[in-house]
């Protein structure tokens, strides 16, 4: 509770931003979707057989599970925001076209036949009686809707859209339950509210659901045409994976380059999904510039046959020049913080035994119990290939979640974890690092990404982002994580402070 | 005018209307009247084309109604259905104006048509005008809905068994609203009934229906008196035989003629329960008229006749 109140009044601001994306993508998503499924419904009232196609339609693409539905999406409209609203309005458009129909068919058939006796026209018909008496039923297809697309809304944090997701995703990912708690409740309050909204709304006669209607419409071209009037000349769009870590990355680009070039304006999308979705951003044109680490680029990003040296220098120039090759991809050069994979001990331990490199591991191998990431555990770079390398035997190893290793050493249940040399965990459960002696881990070393077009069009951003070069050390970077995750200070505060302290900003 | 000229109607593998023939006069009451499956509402249906013939023409003055503009010419007609069906979200008042609102008159005439109409039927514009149907009784609903049928002023109105769904009570009532409104209006009223009782009491022209044919058509004396098959006979035998009328009463010797205005809508075939209540409601004195005579009953008429009656 009271770390649900700390992140509270540290992080309100950005609590209220994932507040206004979700509201804003929901409604838009509602009321795209109530546009197409009510007159559809309309049109087809009269047209039996139709109407039933296209409720089986609707009815197949409701069961396509959303994250599959986003996943089909990305190639066509790239991620972010638009593709969650295209996901959203197809599952609501549905319950609304299946509510107005079976409203609109379900009307006493006396009326209908009185209505025709009288020489009513179709117009007549409908805003006389039939959208009346069909009133009901539409809005309760429009409020399953609303209930669905709020709930599924957080889905679309996966694909940087933002929202009340990101916080949730940001809890399961950091194993804190605060943070998905906050994002949870947040996202059920909406819907008790928008529930009870739509409620009162349904109240109104026809004429003041218009009139409504009209006023909602008019607002939001008129702060959509503002926006865009004022629009500077330049924007750049900076995307980051999950983490304190890309976050804190990214708002320093933003410091630097808007101190650098005043006429560009820098949006920043944190929290915007793995790897391959960012990559995809990149290539689509959605996101200008992401950091990425050399490690992942030759992992997962181009193809490489043979085996690279885990000299950093060298794997990064490996990495920059494929990329060029393969994708026509710019990479800055790194920064110098590592964060590759790492073996650490309690401070206590290690002094107890002396330890201090991977290879000291030896000496006490009988003693060490393990608590390792099911892919560390796999991968042939992680402990089997420790094993190998290092001939180190450890006497018993247990797999568990990222999150909950930290919390196992730190209760004594294991007293050896793998993990990343920039952890936060590693400052706060007081832990060592152990030195990588024979390299056996790749190095990991984040840099700015981008394309070449980009990078060709605006040289002037490179230079910028190059001050980083060489800067930030792996000390620098847990204390920074350390900062955002475990003190929850806000990641642009963080950037900001050490921007200064280095002297990068004026 | 209204003219069907061998109109036929075809289902799949039914026939509901077999080479109809018949014409109804500007200002008649019209009343067709059958057993069910007799044609007698498809009929009916067809001349606001609600149902379209298979073969044949049906001309209103001399011109074949599908050359007429469909809206227009429902428009201008007024139509009374057997569920009332009034727009259950629309008040009273907002019900008997829609078609003059399709129309396009303006707010201040419509408003003074529905209340004039309402005033007509007794029912107080100032305590209906603004209600909802559900908050009417059956009667008063059915009351609405004829009068609804009549704001635009039509030609014509056609009436598809609205009085069957009511209690006898309500009935009765509504049989003699619909023959003052024919009087005062002098509008074609097209009226559907099975009940031969309500033909008899309504019409002045009945046409006679069975199986999708008619059987005769002419006024009440010709149906009643000169049956021209054993149909016809039969189906209003029930009726001539029926329980004891006024006419019983004043062919045995009760009641007299009188030059007074007629008081009330009484009618020979009438029962003698319905001269009880006239009698109540109009102090001991009835004047109602019978073949273009008027004829005076009074309560003293009606306990001679039960004490005969008795001693039978």
């Amino acid at each position: 509770m009271n770390a649900i109140i700390h992140i509270l009044q540290t992080q309100s601001n950005g609590i209220l931003e994932a507040l206004g994306q979700h509201i804003s993508i929901s409604l838009i998503s509602l009321f795209i979707a109530a546009i197409i499924a009510i007159p559809l419904a309309i049109i087809l009232m009269t047209h039996k057989r139709i109407a039933e196609i296209i409720l089986q339609i609707t009815s197949i693409l409701q069961t396509i599970p959303s994250l599959a539905l986003l996943g089909i999406l990305i190639p066509f409209v790239g991620i972010g925001t638009i593709p969650s609203i295209i996901a959203l309005v197809v599952y609501a458009v549905m319950p609304i076209f299946q509510n107005t129909y079976s409203g609109l068919t379900t009307i006493d058939p006396n009326l209908e036949e009185a209505a025709e006796a009288f020489g009513l026209s179709r117009t007549k018909k409908l805003i006389k009686f039939q959208l009346p008496l069909a009133m009901p039923m539409i809005i309760s297809g429009i409020r399953i809707a609303m209930v669905m697309i709020i709930g599924t809304a957080t889905l679309a944090a996966l694909i940087g859209a933002g929202g009340l997701g990101t916080y949730i995703l940001l809890g399961i990912e950091t194993n804190n339950n605060a943070l998905l708690l906050i994002g949870a409740i947040l996202s059920a309050i909406l819907t008790l509210i928008f529930s009870a909204l739509i409620n009162g709304i349904s109240k109104l006669s026809l004429k003041k659901i218009g009139i409504l209607f009209s006023v909602v419409v008019v607002l939001f071209g008129g702060f959509a045409g503002y926006r865009s009037f004022v629009k500077p000349t330049v924007n750049v769009t900076i995307a980051g994976k999950m983490g304190s870590e890309p976050q804190i990355l990214i708002n320093m680009y933003k410091e630097l380059i808007e101190q650098d070039h005043p006429n560009m304006k820098v949006s920043l999308k944190p929290n915007f999904g793995g790897t391959s979705f960012l990559y995809k951003a990149l290539e689509s044109g959605s996101v200008d510039i992401y950091p990425e680490f050399t490690g992942t680029v030759l992992e997962s990003l181009v193809k490489t046959n043979k085996n690279v040296s885990h000299n950093p220098e060298k794997t990064y120039q490996v990495a920059k020049d494929l990329l060029k090759k393969q994708a026509n991809m710019e990479y800055l050069k790194p920064m110098q913080y590592q964060n590759g994979y790492d073996l650490a001990v309690k401070r206590s331990f290690a002094k107890k035994y002396n330890l201090k490199t991977i290879s000291d591991l030896v000496r006490v191998e009988h003693r060490l119990h393990a608590g390792f990431d099911p892919d560390f555990y796999q991968q042939s770079d992680g402990y089997p290939g420790i094993k190998k390398a290092y001939g180190l035997d450890l006497a018993s190893v247990k797999t568990m979640e990222p999150s909950i290793r930290y919390k196992a050493i730190a209760n004594g249940k294991v007293n050896i974890v793998d993990g990343y040399t920039t952890d936060p965990e590693i400052q706060e459960y007081d832990l060592v690092a152990l030195k990588d002696d024979k390299n056996h881990f790749p190095p990991y070393q984040g840099a700015p990404l981008m394309t070449e077009k980009f990078a060709m069009k605006h040289p002037e951003i490179k230079t910028t982002l190059n001050k980083l070069s060489g800067k930030i050390t792996t000390a620098d970077m847990q204390k920074m994580n350390y900062l955002v995750t475990v003190k929850h200070e806000k990641a642009s505060k963080v950037a900001h402070d050490y921007l200064v302290s280095k002297k990068l900003l004026k | 005018m209204i003219k069907f000229e061998h109109v036929y109607k075809k289902y799949e593998d039914n026939s509901a209307i077999e080479d109809l023939n018949l014409e109804i006069n500007d200002g008649d009451f019209f009343v067709m009247v059958g057993t069910s499956g007799s044609g007698k509402t498809t009929t009916l249906k067809m001349i606001n084309r609600l149902i379209e013939p298979s073969s044949g023409q049906i001309l209103i003055d001399g011109k074949d109604i599908k050359t007429y503009n469909l809206q227009k010419m429902r428009l201008n007609m007024g139509y009374v259905l057997q569920n009332i069906a009034l727009f259950p979200n629309l008040t009273i008042e907002e019900n008997i104006a829609i078609q003059p609102e399709s129309l396009h008159w303006s707010k201040d005439k419509r408003k003074n048509v529905a209340w004039d109409l309402l005033n007509k039927v007794g029912l107080d514009p100032k305590l209906y005008a603004k209600r909802y149907p559900h908050e009417l009784s059956g009667g008063e609903q059915q009351r609405v809905g004829i009068i609804r049928a009549l704001a635009t002023s039509p030609k014509m109105v056609l009436m598809d068994e609205p009085f069957s769904a009511l209690d006898p009570i309500s009935r009765t009532q509504l049989q003699d609203l619909v023959l003052k409104l024919h009087r005062e209006l002098q509008i074609t009223f097209i009226f559907v009934t099975h009940d031969m009782q309500e033909a008899i009491r309504l019409g002045n022209t009945i046409a006679v229906l069975s199986k999708g044919k008619l059987e005769q058509i002419g006024n009440r004396d010709d149906i009643l008196n000169h049956p021209k098959n054993d149909f016809v006979e039969g189906f209003f035998q029930q009726a001539k035989r029926g329980p004891a009328t006024v006419n019983l009463l004043l062919d045995s010797g009760l009641g007299k003629e009188t030059d007074q205005p007629i008081n009330s809508s009484l009618l020979k075939i009438d029962s003698v329960n319905r001269l009880a209540t006239e009698l109540k409601d109009n102090q001991g004195m009835v004047i109602f008229k019978k073949d273009d005579i008027n004829y005076q009953l009074t309560t003293a008429d009606l306990l001679d006749y039960l004490a005969k009656e008795g001693e039978q």
